[in-house]
C-alpha cells in the first residue's frame, strides 16, 4: 500500500509527521557519516523538530500528507494501468490465442444445451474452489488452486496481481459501476 | 464437522450466518438448526440502492435478532465459490483476446485487491477469527432457497438466473433434507443474460430495471419474436437456450448489447429518461415471450427429470411473475413455490440452509404453510422506541393502542381516497413490499394510480400498482382457483371477466395514445388502479397466519367498502431502498404527499405535522440515483 487513507484522522497525521522525520534523521546520518557535519547537523535539527511536531502538533503535516496523497494516488492509477496493460497484452493475449473453454457454437438441430452436474460435495465448502481444500484466500489459495486446477498459466498472472494490491487506491473496494457480469 | 455444540448448559444450537455480497443486493440471513431466524439486505440500512458492499449492518441485525455475537456461530456460509467464479472470468477474458480490455481492466483490480482474498475480508468484517468459513455454489444455494423454506416434502427445482460461477440456470430435485442438481446451462447462454440485454436496450439498468420491461410489455405486440428466434437466440424443445454472441457485449466490453445488435433492432439503445415509443414496448413484448417460452420449456424439462408434482423456483428471473403465472396455468406441475428473495440477496438464506441441511445434517423441518415465515424476517421496532423516536423529532402523533380503533381510522381514510404510509412488524426479506413497509390506497379511485406515482412516488410511471387481496377473496376478483395463494407477489393473474369495464370508443382512442400515461389511465376494471392494460395484476394474497394486523386491516376495509383489495406499492420514492427504520418512514412521509402515517400503534396525519419538519421534496430525491 503506497497510498495513504484519506481524508487522515491525528493519527496517520502524526505518523506521517513520524516517517518524515526518520526519514530526514537517516538523511542526516548519512550526511554525517560523509562528513558534512554541518549540513547533517541541520538535518538532524530539522528531524528532531518534526518528531516532536508529529506527537505534538500532528496538523502542521495536513497541507503535505494531503499532497502526498494526491502525488501517489496519482502515480498509483498510472501504475495500475500499465499492469494491467501488460497483463492483458501478454498473458491474456498469448494465451487467449490457444482459445477458451467458453462455448459459442451452435447447437445442432435438436441437440440440447443442458449439461449433466454433480452436486457439490459438502466437503468441499471449505475452499474457494470446487474441489477439497481449506479457504485461506490470498495469492497462496490462487497459487494452489492454478496448480490443482490445472490451469498453471494463470501462475504467469501472479506478479500482475501482486502489482495491482502494491498500486490499490481505492482499499480494494471499488466495485465496477460499468460491467455486469465479469466481476 | 458439527452437528450440534456443547455448553455448559447443554446442547448449544447450531448457527449458520448466510451471505450474499460483494456484486448487487448484497444480504446476510441467520439460520438457527434449520430456522430461519432472521434476513436483510444491506441497502435497507445503507440507503444505497443494491448495495455491493459487505452487509455489516445487516449481520449485526441478525446476530442481535437472535441475541448471539459474532464468536457464536457454528459456520459462515458465503452464497459462491470465487474461484470457480473467477475461472469463468479468465475462461471469457481468453475468449474476448486480444480484445476485452475494457472488461478486464474494470474486473482485475477488484479481484487482485478483494475477491480474492475473502476469507481474511470476511473475518475483518465480522470482527472475530475461527469462525469456518464455508463458500457454497451459487445455482445449488438458489436451488436451497427454493426448496428448504418451500412447503413440500419433495420437489422440482429450477433455478434460473444471469450466472453465477458458470451456471445461468439448473434442475433438481430435492427431497426431506437433500437436494441435487443434475443439469445445468452454462455461462455465456443466458436467459437473465437475455432479458437484461433487452432492458439495457431498452433503457433500463441492467440488474435493476427488469420488472420494468415486464411491466412495460402488455404496450406492446410481440413482433420481434422472429428478430430474437433462430438468429439471435435459439430454444430448445427442452427449455435450454442458446445465444449467438455477436450479437452481445457483455463477454468482453462494457455495454450489454453489440452493433449487430443495433444494427438488427433499429438503432441504438434508447437513453436512459428518454421517451418510451413503440419500438420499446414492442421489444418489450416480444423478449417477455421469449422469457415465458423458454421458463414453460425448462419447467417441463424439470418434470420430465424429476418426475415432481411440485416446482420451486429461484433466480433472478423467478422474480418474472407473468412467465410464473404461465408456469402455474399452463405447466405440468400441481403446485409452485417461489423463493420471494429470488435474486441474489436469497443466496444468502440458500447458502446458510444448504450448509445446514447438506454439512451439518440437521434434518429439516417441515412447517404449515411454508418456512418462509410471510417473508417477514427483518427489524422490527417496539412502541416504546418508536413514541421516543417521534418524540425526539417533534413529530405530533396520537398512539392508538385499541386495535380496532386505530384498523377503523386508517380503513376510513383509505375510503376517503387517502394515501396511507404502513409500518408495521417487521421489515420485508426480498424485493417487494407486503404490507409491513407499504403504502396503501383506494383500488377503486380513478385518481389513486396517478396521485400515488406524481406525488408519492416522483415517477411517470406507465405500470398499475400491484393489489393485495384477502386470501379468502382472491379467486372472486382474480382468475385464481378457490385457495390458491400469492402470498409473496410473485403470481399475475386477469382480473375476473366481471369486474373489467367497457371499453368506448373515447377509451380506445386513448389506448393508442404514444404516451403511456394516457394509455395506463384507462380504467380497465372496478378497480382501476391495480388493473393493467391487458387485465392482469400482480397478485398478494393475505391471510391472516402470515400477514396480522395487515390482513386485519384489509378485513375491516372489506367490511367498510364492500372492497376486499387495496393498492399496495413499496415505501420509498424512485431510487431509495425501501425504508427500514420509522425514522425512514417518517422523513419519506414528510417529503412526500402522503396523507397518513401509520407505525405500529401510532396515527400521524400530516396536516398536523410541525411545518418545520416539512422535508424539501426536491432535496430529499436528490439523495437518490433514479433506477
Amino acid at each position: 500500500m503506497i497510498v495513504l487513507p484519506e481524508p487522515a484522522d491525528r493519527s496517520w497525521l502524526s505518523a506521517f509527521g513520524a516517517a518524515l522525520g526518520a526519514l530526514v534523521a537517516l538523511g542526516s546520518l548519512a550526511l554525517g557519516g560523509g562528513g558534512q557535519i554541518a549540513v547533517a547537523a541541520t538535518a538532524a535539527t530539522a528531524a528532531g523538530i518534526l518528531l516532536l511536531l508529529s506527537i505534538w502538533r500532528p496538523e502542521v503535516f495536513a497541507v503535505l500528507y494531503d499532497l502526498y496523497v494526491r502525488v501517489t494516488r496519482r502515480a498509483a492509477r498510472g501504475v495500475r494501468s500499465i499492469v494491467l496493460r501488460a497483463a492483458h497484452a501478454t498473458v491474456i493475449g498469448c494465451v487467449g490465442l490457444a482459445g477458451s473453454s467458453i462455448s459459442r457454437e451452435k447447437p445442432r438441430t435438436g441437440e440440447s444445451l443442458w449439461v449433466e452436474r454433480h452436486t457439490l460435495d459438502p466437503a468441499h465448502y471449505a475452499s474457494l474452489w470446487d474441489g477439497p481444500g481449506s479457504a485461506r484466500g490470498g495469492l497462496r489459495d490462487f497459487i494452489r488452486w492454478s496448480f490443482g486446477g490445472g490451469r498453471v498459466w494463470a501462475l504467469c498472472l501472479v506478479p500482475f496481481l501482486v502489482l495491482l494490491r502494491v498500486s490499490d487506491t481505492e482499499g480494494g473496494r471499488a466495485f465496477p459501476t460499468r460491467i455486469y457480469t465479469l466481476y | 464437522m458439527r452437528s450440534e455444540r456443547a455448553t455448559r448448559h447443554g446442547k448449544m444450537p447450531n448457527y449458520i450466518l448466510g451471505l450474499s455480497a460483494f456484486y448487487h443486493d448484497s444480504a446476510a440471513a441467520l439460520v438457527r438448526d434449520g430456522e430461519i431466524v432472521a434476513a436483510a439486505q444491506e441497502e435497507r440500512f445503507t440507503r444505497v440502492k443494491h448495495d455491493p458492499g459487505f452487509p455489516r449492518n445487516a449481520v449485526a441485525y441478525c446476530l442481535a435478532e437472535a441475541g448471539i455475537a459474532a464468536r457464536d456461530l457454528t459456520s459462515v456460509a458465503f452464497y459462491e465459490k470465487p474461484m470457480v467464479k473467477f475461472d469463468r472470468l479468465l475462461e471469457t477474458w481468453l475468449a474476448a483476446a486480444p480484445g476485452g480490455f475494457a472488461s478486464f481492466a474494470e474486473a482485475a483490480p477488484l479481484w487482485a485487491n478483494h475477491k480474492l482474498d475473502l476469507p481474511r475480508q470476511i473475518a475483518q468484517a465480522l470482527g472475530v477469527g475461527g469462525v469456518e468459513t464455508l463458500f457454497v455454489d451459487h445455482h445449488e444455494a438458489h436451488a436451497a432457497s427454493a426448496f428448504f423454506p418451500s412447503p413440500f416434502e419433495e420437489a422440482a427445482i429450477l433455478t434460473l438466473d444471469a450466472v453465477g460461477e458458470w451456471a445461468t440456470s439448473s434442475i433438481g430435485h430435492g427431497r426431506g433434507s437433500g437436494l441435487k442438481l443434475e443439469r445445468e446451462m452454462r455461462f455465456p447462454h443466458s436467459l437473465g443474460m437475455l432479458y437484461s440485454a433487452f432492458t439495457y436496450y431498452a433503457g433500463f439498468k441492467v440488474n435493476s430495471g427488469e420488472y420494468k420491461l415486464m411491466g412495460l410489455a402488455p404496450y406492446g405486440t410481440p413482433r420481434f419474436v422472429d428478430s430474437i428466434l433462430g438468429t439471435v437466440a435459439e430454444i430448445s424443445e427442452d427449455g435450454s437456450l442458446w445465444l449467438e454472441m455477436s450479437y452481445f457485449d457483455y463477454c468482453g466490453g462494457l455495454t450489454m448489447t453489440s452493433e449487430r445488435f443495433h444494427e438488427r433492432f433499429g438503432g441504438p439503445p434508447r437513453q436512459p429518461e428518454a421517451t418510451i415509443t413503440q419500438k420499446e414496448m414492442d421489444l418489450a413484448a416480444s423478449i417477455q415471450v421469449v422469457c415465458e417460452e423458454v421458463v414453460l420449456r425448462a419447467a417441463r424439462e424439470a418434470h420430465r427429470v424429476t418426475g415432481s408434482a411440485n416446482l420451486t423456483l429461484a433466480g433472478g428471473v423467478a422474480l418474472n411473475c407473468v412467465a410464473n403465472g404461465r408456469v402455474l396455468r399452463e405447466g405440468p406441475f400441481d403446485r409452485l413455490w417461489i423463493q420471494p428473495a429470488a435474486g441474489d440477496a436469497g443466496g444468502a438464506v440458500g447458502a446458510a440452509l444448504l450448509v445446514c441441511h447438506h454439512r451439518m445434517g440437521t434434518p429439516r423441518r417441515r412447517v404449515a404453510g411454508d418456512a418462509q415465515r410471510g417473508s417477514l424476517l427483518g427489524p422490527r421496532f417496539a412502541s416504546n422506541d418508536i413514541e421516543l423516536l417521534l418524540d425526539s423529532m417533534g413529530a405530533s402523533y396520537e398512539r392508538i393502542e385499541d386495535e380496532a380503533s386505530l384498523l377503523d381510522r386508517v380503513s376510513r381514510a383509505l375510503a376517503d381516497g387517502q394515501i396511507v404510509g404502513w409500518f408495521q412488524g417487521r421489515m420485508e426479506f426480498g424485493p417487494r413490499a407486503l404490507g409491513c413497509r407499504s403504502i396503501l390506497g383506494d383500488p377503486r379511485s380513478l385518481s389513486m394510480q396517478q396521485a400515488m406515482n406524481l406525488k408519492i412516488k416522483f415517477r411517470e410511471s406507465f405500470r398499475p400498482f400491484a393489489p393485495c387481496v384477502l386470501a379468502e377473496k382472491a379467486h372472486e376478483i382474480f382468475e385464481l382457483e378457490p385457495g390458491q395463494e400469492s402470498p409473496y407477489m410473485l403470481l399475475v393473474a386477469p382480473v375476473r371477466e366481471a369486474l373489467r369495464t367497457e371499453i368506448d370508443a373515447e377509451a380506445r382512442r386513448k389506448m393508442e395514445d404514444p404516451d403511456l400515461r394516457i394509455r395506463v389511465a384507462v380504467p380497465r376494471s372496478t378497480l382501476p388502479a391495480i388493473t393493467h392494460v391487458d387485465y392482469s395484476a400482480r397478485i398478494q394474497t393475505v391471510d391472516e397466519v402470515r400477514h396480522g394486523r395487515y390482513y386485519r386491516l384489509m378485513r375491516r376495509f372489506f367490511e367498510q367498502t364492500g372492497c376486499p383489495v387495496v393498492v399496495n406499492t413499496s415505501f420509498n420514492i424512485r431510487g431509495e431502498p425501501i425504508v427500514g427504520t420509522p425514522e425512514d418512514a417518517y422523513r419519506c412521509f414528510m417529503a412526500t404527499d402522503m396523507d397518513l402515517l401509520v407505525v405500529e400503534d401510532f396515527l400521524l396525519e400530516k396536516c398536523r405535522q410541525p411545518a418545520g419538519l416539512v422535508e424539501d421534496a426536491e432535496m430529499y430525491r436528490a439523495r437518490y440515483v433514479l433506477d
